[in-house]
């Protein structure tokens, strides 16, 4: 490799690491969803969230850690990865590990698509619909380096700090192995 | 899996940094695959193009279905051109009669190549569906991303592809040649 292409390398490393932008927009639509934790029912609403409010979930996290997956209704491995999730969301006490799960779908598509799901499911986390203007915004917004492949699904200590990110179908194993490495170093 | 992902990230870290970089674009080794008619395809056949847009696409995919008609239209626009047009399906659970009837169905009249053993998507890195690689005649990367930037035709703002096109039919350098492809995960064998 180049020095140039280093250079970008390190800045790229610099995005990654990077604290991102608080926003005090007490009307950013994912306020509406955060108080919306289901704590163990099935969630019964799905509100947008937008690029401001992702950042705000991953950085405002009051001492939790957040378990966040990427993944939308038509992706088969995001399906296939559901049951795993479920079961994660259940095995840890609300107030130590917030899961929240962002559907790729359109949010046009909650009432016929999203809800569904979540009813077939019975998925008890909090879930929202990423509402970006631009496909690429939404991936970029998640993770720079991330291609747009699904699932995705990313962990962040109490701070806000990532501290797993990965591209594919998980397991509820490989999941809960990185939570509780998490909360071991608390 | 893991070793897999993180194979996979790498290269297109890599490639996206040397794209970035202006350096010299990553080149594909030729390769010979069949389609579903076990006809034998090599890319060193279309060394003459003044364009190769290689496809990878799905049959099962609903974000790759969206694009069959827009597959169907580039292809029409642009092979009177000088550009050939290669679907490649990598997904293990899509077969030769399941690849064949899409393919008829939707109207696709350029060869769709299976790649069994996930060796050509291994090679450049591809990770989703419909995930595009524009390569000149040395079999270089001019392009690699998305068709264009929304699933829903209605709401194209960019057509990516088409202006990498018509840059490189114009003689001119792409000027984005790295988008990211937004749609369904490949399927590879283990």
């Amino acid at each position: 490799m180049t020095a140039k292409t280093l250079l970008i390398g390190c800045l790229f490393l610099a995005v990654l690491s990077g604290s991102g932008c608080r926003s005090n927009d007490q009307r950013n639509p994912h306020l509406a969803g955060g108080t919306s934790t289901a704590g163990g029912k099935q969630v019964e609403t799905v509100e947008p969230i937008d690029k401001m409010g992702l950042q705000k979930l991953i950085k405002e996290r009051n001492g939790r850690i957040l378990f966040l997956n990427i993944w939308a209704t038509w992706c088969a491995p995001c399906v296939e990865e559901f049951p795993d999730l479920v079961k994660l969301s259940r095995a840890y006490p609300d107030q130590e590990v917030e899961v929240v799960g962002i559907s790729a779908d359109y949010p046009d598509e909650v009432e016929s698509k999203i809800l569904p799901f979540i009813k077939k499911h019975d998925v008890p986390f909090r879930i929202l619909v990423a509402k970006f203007e631009h496909q690429e915004d939404f991936i970029n917004g998640v993770n720079p380096s991330w291609s747009g492949a699904l699932p995705a699904t990313l962990i962040y200590d109490q701070h806000g700090n990532q501290r797993l990110f990965l591209v594919g179908q998980g397991t509820f194993e490989r999941f809960k192995k990185s939570i509780d490495t998490i909360r071991t170093r608390l | 899996m893991k070793n897999r992902s993180l194979a996979l990230l790498m290269m297109g870290l890599m490639l996206s940094f040397a794209l970035q970089a202006g350096e010299a674009p990553k080149k594909v080794k030729s390769f010979t695959l069949e389609d579903y008619n076990g006809v034998k395809h090599s890319l060193a056949d279309y060394k003459s193009s003044k364009a190769i847009v290689l496809m990878f696409i799905a049959t099962q995919c609903p974000v790759s279905n969206a694009y069959n008609g827009r597959m169907v239209e580039l292809q029409k626009d642009y092979s009177s051109k000088g550009v050939t047009f290669v679907g490649i399906n990598a997904n293990k659970q899509e077969g030769i009669e399941e690849t064949k009837n899409h393919a008829k169905e939707h109207g696709f009249d350029f060869p769709i190549l299976k790649d069994w053993n996930n060796v050509i998507a291994d090679q450049l890195g591809a990770s989703v569906t419909p995930e595009i690689y524009v390569l000149n005649s040395n079999l270089e990367v001019l392009y690699h991303g998305r068709i264009d930037d929304s699933q829903r035709e209605g709401k194209v703002s960019s057509k990516d592809l088409r202006v990498s096109l018509d840059k490189i039919l114009s003689g001119k350098p792409v000027e984005t040649q790295e988008t990211k492809a937004f749609g369904c995960t490949i399927k590879r064998i283990k």
